[in-house]
């Protein structure tokens, strides 16, 4: 597992790919945090003067959606491409062990990734005593996030050998892995009008995107396609065909608003991330994002394992 | 045949869900057992020991419901479960009583916007009111107001037989400006919890009988009402009178009643012929007495006619004005006016309306004492008797923090109550030795003082236009204040204080249209920062821009402290670049009015701190007397054969627990700064300076409680002072290009190097004998 991990450090810093990613996080993070403010309303660092690093976090999660899966796109695509695969299948360890070794690689990675923002640390001691929590609380949230993101990339690395193919579906995935807790709003507002419509979009909407994924990487490619039209007819028949009886729909809304801002709320990355980005380490939130990491990586080897049988 | 494909791909599917089941159940149980660590500095997402010992203690539960809008603005999207999560942090740490029954419940109620306007009336009696939020966009400098919405977002504390209270406008951290908004999420514990000890406190109101049987002083009640009334009450009159007479025979001598009736259609005009302070109520009125009976017809009705009917009565329809007003006063310094009696039709109801006000007036309440100096007293330029410059002051104490004021004159030997939540004293550096030794007991005794020191001074009077200097006059220091302060290891910086971005006061210039205003360029005020006070502290809540005139550093000696035993805990201590104003000859001592902060002449006289000095800082213990073993001095001027006590030896005290609060600064809201001043302008001024006073009175009067509870906090770090132009650009360019220029210059040395490995390699292999393996 060692050599494997070291293998595919190696592949990461051995070129300048590696760098080049790190760089081009570094200056985007830094224009959006230090002078677009995009989440705060605008305004340099400076001027906002708050010794924080409040924005860097809030901005994190979307930049890490485009650029972690491009690190991870390469874990198991490169090796098919290179032919290399098949090699690593026949080794006398398990597959699991190989899966960690590129996982291990890919987080020392990340981690390589975070500490070339330390400038940004170094800024607030200059200018003040800031509150070191939130920022030690924002770099592990930091870490935790862009783990499962990885996770995520390397499960759908292994599912193709189209390194742009499986970028561009674990963009996706990711993605919606952040904005999931953004449709409480949405599927909130609908929960009042058409309470029996947004209690169906809870359920079909990752419905469909399990098709779509099945659909773009799977091996019955149509069986996902079929899957995701069949989850938009529900989801649009039910929208349309729902008529909710108006004295029952103030406390039907009630019900139904609740369960689903209840439920994104639970499944939102942005909650937990948040959660831990302000200082505060909390179990859930911690196993919640260790959660994903054993969900995917689990996935991934299984979904290797099953190649040595078709 | 066995088809291993389809076998693993069901193995995959089982696997696949029994790994994601168990993964639900592990964050399941993660979500019912939390552990928890605030890395914060002031864990400030943790809940106080103060409060977790309140919960403790409760015997009656607490019960809270969040009114909040069902549509909220989208910047506040998250508002609701912010609010939420703080409640049901506080609901998991206030845990069960004996009998099972949480002690902490909360309910929230969202009002959808058809509802808001029936809401709105409905919970006013509650006192709860909508909050407007301003959106905003672009920079701080070329922030432009988008939009404006109005919406609920308040809390409800019960508890126990207590009056609810209500906290309104409660906001999440956002924008930059929500920092300053009073109460928010981060601060909905210590509110919470402060109003569930104003319940606690809360005095119950005894009955009309007991409250009139407890007078000290007669009970003086004049009432006056018009001869017309309101066509939709028309018995009010009557009715007040009765009830006045029934309050007259309850008061048993402690009342006296004294009634007018002001005749049909008369304003009650004062001597210059001007509407009086009694001001009439607007409605149309009608004669209240019954009608004569109308003249019966002049002729009988002939013989066959039906039976004639007399004409209806029809009352006298008066002006558009009616008198129903009664005055209380107690004494010559509290009075309360009662002029709405428009919904009280008997003399019952008339009589509930003048318990509850009375009873605000008789209840018990917070008085501060204050002590002014002798020479600030100035004669009041519309005739009134003369006043102290910090007048003022205790009125906007009064008015606004709704306590009781009483200035003590100790000249005039009147002891100093013993009921006082805080004894303020400002200059006490002009105090004479008798008066500092009544203050000195006071404290010795378990009493509160705040010492407000005030080393300098200047006259803001109408200037000439060519006179550029503002004459400033040193405070002198008497000599038993120094050794006194010196015991309690006191002393005071000899210069004041100034900030390059301090508050700059206004002169006035005599010009052809009158008195105009002429700023000040020198900001001769300090500011206190939101990093100069303890954020967590109930001490330094709303202190954040707190201008302090003319102030001096207040110096501790810590041996001396410690010696006495006693407990420090500083309240302001100013951070960033401070500066001593040292006046070149103290015999003209003056601040140029024309001359900014970096003039030459005004360089000369500042010189820039090493340290950052204390304004102000509590010490609490058991105060030794001063004058243990010495003499009681006597009053100046005071003749040998005085009976007054003087002379003797100081009787020996029981010392109690005291607290003493010393400060910088006196002239905060010191009248001589701001003549002629509109309300509106000193109104900005006014919350952070009676704050100060609130702070103090509060955390003497609730003890431990409340200082053990964790204070307004939530705001974050920010830079202190101004950042140039060249740093800006520095730093920018270090955080976005220094990093990825290291970067590849790392990866291009290390390209270097891979290809000269390479190279040597290559050379290796095309060495004869060269073993390749």
């Amino acid at each position: 597992m060692l050599a494997i991990y070291r293998r595919e450090l190696q592949a990461f810093f051995g070129t300048l790919v590696g760098f080049g990613i790190t760089g081009a996080f570094v200056v985007v993070m830094m224009l959006l945090s230090l002078m677009l403010d995009p989440l705060g309303g605008g305004g340099d660092w400076f001027k906002r003067g708050e010794l924080s690093m409040r924005t860097f976090f809030g901005v994190f999660p979307w930049v890490a959606a485009v650029v972690l899966p491009a690190v991870a796109m390469r874990l198991w695509a490169e090796d098919r491409r290179q032919a290399t695969f098949e090699m690593l299948m026949t080794l006398p360890i398990p597959t699991w062990k190989v899966a960690l070794g590129k996982y291990g690689a890919a987080l020392t990675f990340l981690l390589f990734m975070l500490a070339a923002t330390c400038v940004y640390p170094i800024m607030l001691a200059q200018w003040g005593k800031p509150d070191w929590g939130p920022v030690v609380g924002g770099y592990v949230a930091c870490f935790v996030l862009g783990a499962g993101f990885i996770a995520v990339g390397m499960f759908v690395s292994g599912l193709t050998d189209n390194q742009a193919l499986a970028f561009f579906v674990a963009l996706l995935m990711c993605l919606g892995i952040v904005g999931v807790g953004e449709l409480r709003g949405l599927l909130g507002d609908l929960a009042r009008t058409n309470p029996d419509a947004a209690l169906t979009h809870l359920v079909t909407i990752p419905v469909f995107m399990l098709g779509l994924l099945a659909a773009a990487v799977g091996r019955d490619r149509i069986l996902g396609a079929a899957v995701s039209v069949l989850a938009v007819v529900v989801n649009g028949g039910v929208y349309l065909m729902a008529q909710p009886d108006p004295k029952q729909l103030a406390e039907k809304a009630k019900v139904s608003g609740e369960t689903v801002i209840a439920a994104l709320g639970q499944i939102s990355v942005l909650e937990h991330f948040k959660e831990i980005g302000r200082g505060v380490l909390t179990t859930n939130s911690l196993i919640f994002f260790a959660s994903y990491v054993v969900l995917f990586v689990t996935l991934n080897v299984m979904s290797l394992e099953s190649r040595r049988y078709s | 045949m066995v088809n291993r494909s389809r076998n693993y791909t069901l193995f995959f599917y089982l696997c696949a869900a029994l790994v994601t089941c168990t993964l639900v159940l592990v964050n399941y149980l993660a979500m019912e057992y939390r552990a928890r660590v605030d890395l914060t500095a002031d864990h400030r997402y943790t809940l106080s020991e103060g409060t977790r010992k309140i919960f403790d203690k409760l015997l009656d539960p607490i019960q809270v419901t969040y009114y909040v809008n069902a549509e909220l603005p989208p910047a506040r999207v998250n508002l609701e479960r912010d609010v939420v999560d703080k409640l049901s942090e506080l609901a998991g740490a206030a845990g069960r009583d004996a009998a099972g029954n949480p002690k902490f419940s909360y309910t929230v109620e969202r009002i959808e916007r058809a509802q808001f306007a029936s809401k709105l009336e409905e919970l006013k009696k509650y006192d709860i009111t909508p909050t407007t939020d301003v959106q905003s966009s672009g920079g701080d400098d070329s922030s432009v107001a988008t939009d404006a919405s109005q919406f609920f977002s308040s809390v409800l504390v019960r508890h126990g037989t207590g009056k609810e209270v209500a906290i309104n406008g409660i906001m999440n951290l956002v924008a930059k400006e929500d920092d300053a908004r009073p109460n928010r999420v981060d601060t909905l514990e210590f509110d919470i919890m402060f109003a569930l000890m104003r319940m606690r406190s809360q005095v119950q109101k005894s009955g009309l009988k007991q409250m009139l049987k407890s007078l000290t002083q007669p009970l003086l009640v004049a009432g006056l009402v018009s001869e017309q009334m309101p066509r939709a009450n028309p018995k009010l009159g009557k009715a007040l009178f009765d009830a006045l007479d029934q309050l007259e025979a309850m008061g048993i001598g402690n009342v006296k009643v004294g009634k007018q009736k002001i005749e049909w259609g008369k304003k009650i005009v004062n001597e210059f012929g001007m509407p009086s302070y009694f001001t009439p109520t607007t409605e149309p009125t009608v004669d209240p007495n019954e009608p004569p009976d109308p003249k019966p017809p002049s002729e009988p009705p002939k013989p066959g006619e039906p039976p004639r009917t007399p004409p209806p009565k029809v009352k006298r329809e008066g002006p558009n004005f009616y008198y129903a007003y009664v005055r209380f006063m107690l004494g010559e310094e509290r009075w309360i006016d009662i002029q709405d009696f428009s919904g009280e039709t008997t003399a019952e109801a008339c009589l509930k309306k003048i318990e509850d006000r009375l009873w605000d007036m008789l209840k018990p309440n917070t008085t501060l004492g204050l002590i002014t100096p002798a020479n600030s007293m100035d004669f009041d330029p519309r005739g009134g008797p003369p006043q102290s410059s910090y007048a003022p002051l205790a009125n906007h104490i009064r008015v606004n923090l709704g306590y009781d004021t009483r200035v003590i004159d100790l000249r005039a030997r009147e002891k100093i109550p013993a009921d006082l939540a805080l004894l303020i004293v400002f200059e006490p550096q002009s105090l004479s030795e008798r008066e500092l030794y009544e203050v000195d007991r006071y404290l010795n005794q378990g009493g509160n003082v705040a010492l407000l020191y005030q080393g300098w001074s200047a006259r803001f009077q109408v200037m000439r236009a060519d006179v550029q200097d503002i004459p400033l006059q040193r405070n002198a220091s008497s000599d038993a204040f120094t050794k006194w302060a010196e015991h309690m290891g006191l002393s005071f910086g000899e210069n004041f204080l100034v900030h390059r971005s301090g508050y700059r006061l206004n002169t006035f210039q005599n010009s052809r249209r009158g008195a105009v205003q002429q700023p000040v360029e020198m900001p001769v005020a300090v500011n206190v920062g939101a990093d100069d006070v303890d954020r967590t502290s109930v001490f330094s809540r709303g202190l954040s821009g707190w201008p302090l005139p003319f102030a001096s550093e207040v110096k501790i000696d810590d041996k001396r402290v410690e010696a006495l035993k006693l407990q420090r805990q500083d309240i302001i201590r100013l951070s960033g670049e401070v500066y001593n104003y040292a006046p070149e000859a103290e015999r003209f001592a003056s601040i140029y009015r024309g001359l900014g902060f970096d003039s030459p002449e005004v360089a000369k006289r500042i010189n820039k701190l090493d340290h950052a000095p204390l304004m102000a800082s509590l010490l609490t213990g058991l105060f030794p007397s001063y004058w243990e073993g010495k003499t009681i001095p006597k009053f100046e001027g005071a003749p040998d054969n005085d009976s007054d006590v003087g002379g003797q030896p100081a009787p020996a005290v029981k010392t109690r627990p005291g607290k003493l609060v010393v400060c910088g600064c006196a002239a905060s809201l010191n009248s001589d700064y701001f003549p002629t001043w509109r309300e509106k302008d000193i109104q900005p001024l006014l919350n952070t300076s009676v704050s100060f006073y609130r702070n103090l009175a509060e955390a003497f009067i609730y003890g431990d409680e409340l200082v053990s509870l964790r204070a307004k906090t939530g705001a974050p770090p920010r830079i202190a002072g101004g950042v140039k132009s060249s740093d800006k650009v520095t730093w920018f360019l270090l955080c976005i290009g220094g990093v990825p220029l290291a970067l590849a210059a790392v990866g291009f040395l290390r390209g270097i190097y891979r290809n000269k490995a390479r190279e040597e390699y290559l050379m290796s292999l095309k060495e004869p004998g060269a073993s390749h393996e």
